[in-house]
C-alpha cells in the first residue's frame, strides 16, 4: 500500500512551525517512514498538484489573493490541518486587526507601504477561508503534539487536543507560580499542550495556544489588574496571540 | 505494636540517611525557587527539614502525575500486555501529619478490598514513610480543625516519626521494617522528659492556628445547600477553572488514561495522568456534560472534599493543608465558602419562612 501523501503549505506567517518540524530529528525520520512528504518548501524544491491525503497549512488568511490557493488545497486534500497559532486562530498577526490598515503599514513599511502585495484584510484563521478538519495551535507548534496528531490520524483515531489550562502542566512540574513572582501570567485560562514550556523557563504564559473553552475572562482580567496592570494593558497583553478570540468575546470598555 | 522511641543526634541522622541511600531512593523536602518541593535527594544536605509546606504533597511519588500502566505489544495475530513491575524502594522523609493523612486517604481510594490498583499498591508497598511532626503553622492551613495534625497521633500506616528537639530528633518507629533499620544504630532510648517536651510543643502549637473550620454537621449542611448563592457567586466572580486546587490537593485521585502508540503500531504505552474535576470536559459522558457550569464544578470540589467523601470513604477528603487556597490565583478559600453556607443555611431558612 502506498504511504499517505502529505504536503505543507504556508500563508501569512514566519514559517517557524515548518522550521520546528525540520528540527524534529529522529521523530521526523520516523514520520518519513510512515508518510510520503510531497511538498514542503523549507526542505525540498519539488511541488505537486496531485491529490493529497493530508494538507498542513501554516499561517493566517490575510489576503484575498490567497483564497484561490487555499481553495485549491482544500479540493485536493482529504484532510486539512491548520497548524500553528496563525493558522488556528489568526495568531499574532491578528494584533493588527483593531488598528486602521494604514497605521501599521506606515509604521512597518514606510515608503513601501503602498506595494500591492501588502494589500491585506484582517488576519483570520484558515477556517475563515476554507473548511479546516483539525487545528494544532501553538507558537510554534509542540512537536510531540504534532507527531501525536499525525499518528492518531494515520491510525484512524480522533486526534485529541488538551482543553485544560496551562496551570495543570505547570503545577505538575512544581514551577514557582509566576504570580508569586509578581508577574502576570495567562496560564490559568490558556490552553495547555505545550508542557508549560514558558513558565518552566521563568517566562509568564502568553496563551499562544489560545484559551480553554468557556474561560472566565472577567476574573482573569481582574487578577491581572490586581497584580498591578492597568486594565487596558491587561487586555493588550491578553490579545498578544489571541486577538481574534478576545475581540469576538470581549468588548473592551 | 509497642512503639520504640530513641534519640538521634542530627549529625548522626544525616550520616544514617547517607547509609540508607545505598538501599533506598530518598525523597524529601528541598528548596526550589523560594518555595519547597518533595524531590529525589542526591545530597542529604539538600534536605530542608524545617520547611513549612510544599507545592505538591508527597503523593506524587506514590500516585505519579503521569505514569505508565502497561505496555501492549503486537504479537502474531494478538497482543501481549506487560504491566509495570519494577519500582524502586523509596523512603519519604519529613512527611508532615497532613500529608501522611492524605496518603492514608489515598490508600482507602486505591486499595479497596474489592479492587486494588496495581501501580499504586506496587509503589505503596515499596515506600517507607518517615513522618515529621510539623511545627510550622501556615496562614492557610487548618489541620487542627480536620483532626489531621499538626502532630501525628496515628499508630500505623507509616514507619518512622520524627520530632525536632533542637540538636537531635526524637525518632519513633511504627513498623517492623523501621525497627530493623534503627536496630544497628544502637541509639539511646528516649526518656519521659522528651515526651513531655513533645506534648508541650504540641499543645503550644494547637493554639497558634489562624484558620479553622467547624466540622459539626458540616456534611449535612453542605449537602442541604447545593443551591446556595455562594457557589454561583464565587464561580462567576473568581473561579478561573484553572484546576490549580485539584493539582495541589494531596488527596485528589482522579486520572485519565491515554495510549501512546508507535508509528508502526507494534507497541503502545498505556499511560495515566492526573485529571481534574475543574476541567470543563471532566464530567462529559455520551451526549451530555453533567457539570458544564463552573459553578457545578467548583461546588463539586468543595462538597466532595468536605461532604460526599465521608459517605464514600468514611473520612473527610480535606486534610486541611490549605494548598488549594494558597495556589489559587484568586485565593478562593473553601473554609470561607463552607462558613458562608453554615452562616446562612438556605434550606433551614426556607423551612423557617425566611428565604
Amino acid at each position: 500500500m502506498d504511504k499517505p501523501k502529505v504536503a505543507f503549505f504556508d500563508f501569512t506567517s514566519c514559517e517557524g512551525c515548518q522550521v520546528e518540524i525540520t528540527n524534529f530529528d529522529q521523530q521526523l525520520l520516523n514520520l518519513l517512514e510512515a508518510v510520503d512528504i510531497v511538498e514542503f518548501r523549507e526542505i525540498m524544491k519539488e511541488t505537486t498538484s496531485d491529490p493529497l491525503d493530508i494538507a498542513f497549512i501554516e499561517g493566517s488568511f490575510s489576503r484575498d489573493q490567497d483564497l484561490p490557493g487555499l481553495k485549491n488545497i482544500r479540493q485536493r486534500a482529504k484532510i486539512v490541518i491548520a497548524y500553528g497559532s496563525c493558522a488556528a486562530t489568526g495568531g499574532i498577526n491578528a494584533l493588527k486587526n483593531h488598528k486602521p490598515d494604514y497605521q501599521y503599514k506606515m509604521e512597518v513599511y514606510g515608503a513601501d507601504a503602498s506595494m500591492p502585495h501588502l494589500e491585506t484584510h484582517k488576519a483570520l484563521p484558515i477556517s475563515a477561508a476554507v473548511k479546516v478538519d483539525y487545528s494544532i495551535p501553538g507558537c510554534p507548534i509542540n512537536r510531540d503534539e504534532f507527531v501525536r496528531v499525525v499518528s492518531d490520524l494515520l491510525h484512524g483515531k480522533e486526534p485529541y487536543l488538551p482543553n485544560y489550562a496551562v496551570c495543570i502542566e505547570c503545577k505538575k512540574k512544581e514551577n514557582l507560580c509566576r504570580f508569586d513572582n509578581r508577574e502576570v501570567c495567562l496560564g490559568p485560562i490558556a490552553r495547555a499542550g505545550c508542557g508549560a514550556i514558558c513558565p518552566s523557563n521563568n517566562v509568564p504564559c502568553e496563551a499562544c495556544r489560545g484559551f480553554v473553552d468557556t474561560p472566565n475572562y472577567a476574573s482573569m482580567i481582574e487578577v491581572m489588574v490586581n497584580s498591578g496592570l492597568k486594565k487596558e494593558y491587561a487586555l493588550t497583553k491578553a490579545r498578544m496571540f489571541s486577538a481574534n478570540i478576545l475581540d469576538n468575546n470581549l468588548s473592551p470598555k | 505494636m509497642p512503639k520504640d522511641a530513641f534519640v538521634i543526634e542530627k549529625n548522626q541522622f544525616s550520616s544514617w540517611l547517607k547509609k540508607l541511600q545505598e538501599s533506598f531512593q530518598l525523597i524529601g523536602p528541598v528548596e526550589k525557587e523560594g518555595h519547597f518541593v518533595f524531590s529525589l535527594i542526591e545530597e542529604v544536605n539538600d534536605l530542608v527539614m524545617d520547611y513549612d509546606t510544599t507545592m505538591l504533597g508527597p503523593r506524587k511519588f506514590i500516585f505519579l502525575p503521569e505514569e505508565k500502566i502497561c505496555t501492549i505489544y503486537q504479537k502474531d495475530q494478538g497482543f501481549t500486555i506487560k504491566k509495570v513491575q519494577d519500582v524502586p524502594g523509596q523512603l519519604l522523609i519529613g512527611v508532615h501529619s497532613c500529608d501522611l493523612h492524605a496518603i492514608l486517604v489515598l490508600d482507602k481510594v486505591f486499595l479497596l478490598k474489592s479492587f486494588q490498583d496495581h501501580n499504586y499498591r506496587l509503589r505503596r508497598e515499596n515506600t517507607l514513610i518517615m513522618a515529621l511532626n510539623c511545627t510550622k503553622v501556615c496562614p492557610t492551613c487548618f489541620c487542627s480543625s480536620m483532626g489531621t495534625g499538626p502532630f501525628v497521633e496515628l499508630d500505623k500506616g507509616f514507619d518512622f516519626l520524627l520530632t525536632d528537639c533542637g540538636e537531635s530528633y526524637l525518632i519513633e518507629s511504627f513498623s517492623e521494617k523501621a525497627k530493623d533499620l534503627l536496630l544497628p544504630l544502637n541509639l539511646p532510648q528516649a526518656d519521659d522528659s522528651l515526651f513531655k517536651k513533645k506534648e508541650q510543643l504540641f499543645q503550644e502549637l494547637k493554639g497558634r492556628f489562624i484558620k479553622n473550620l467547624d466540622t459539626t454537621n458540616l456534611v449535612q449542611t453542605l449537602l442541604e445547600n447545593q443551591d446556595h448563592p455562594v457557589w454561583q457567586r464565587t464561580a462567576e466572580e473568581r473561579c478561573l477553572g484553572c484546576t490549580n486546587c485539584t493539582m495541589v490537593c494531596p488527596t485528589c485521585f482522579c486520572f485519565n488514561v491515554k495510549d501512546k502508540i508507535s508509528f508502526d503500531l507494534k507497541e503502545c504505552d498505556r499511560v495515566r495522568y492526573w485529571d481534574s474535576c475543574q476541567e470543563l470536559h471532566f464530567a462529559e459522558v455520551h451526549g451530555a456534560n453533567y457539570r458544564s457550569s463552573r459553578k457545578a464544578r467548583l461546588r463539586q470540589f468543595v462538597t466532595h472534599k468536605l461532604a460526599t467523601w465521608v459517605e464514600q470513604f468514611g473520612c473527610f477528603g480535606c486534610i486541611g493543608c490549605g494548598r488549594c487556597m494558597y495556589w489559587c490565583p484568586t485565593h478562593i478559600d473553601l473554609t470561607e465558602m463552607a462558613k458562608e453556607v453554615q452562616k446562612s443555611n438556605f434550606k433551614r431558612m426556607r423551612e423557617d419562612g425566611y428565604a
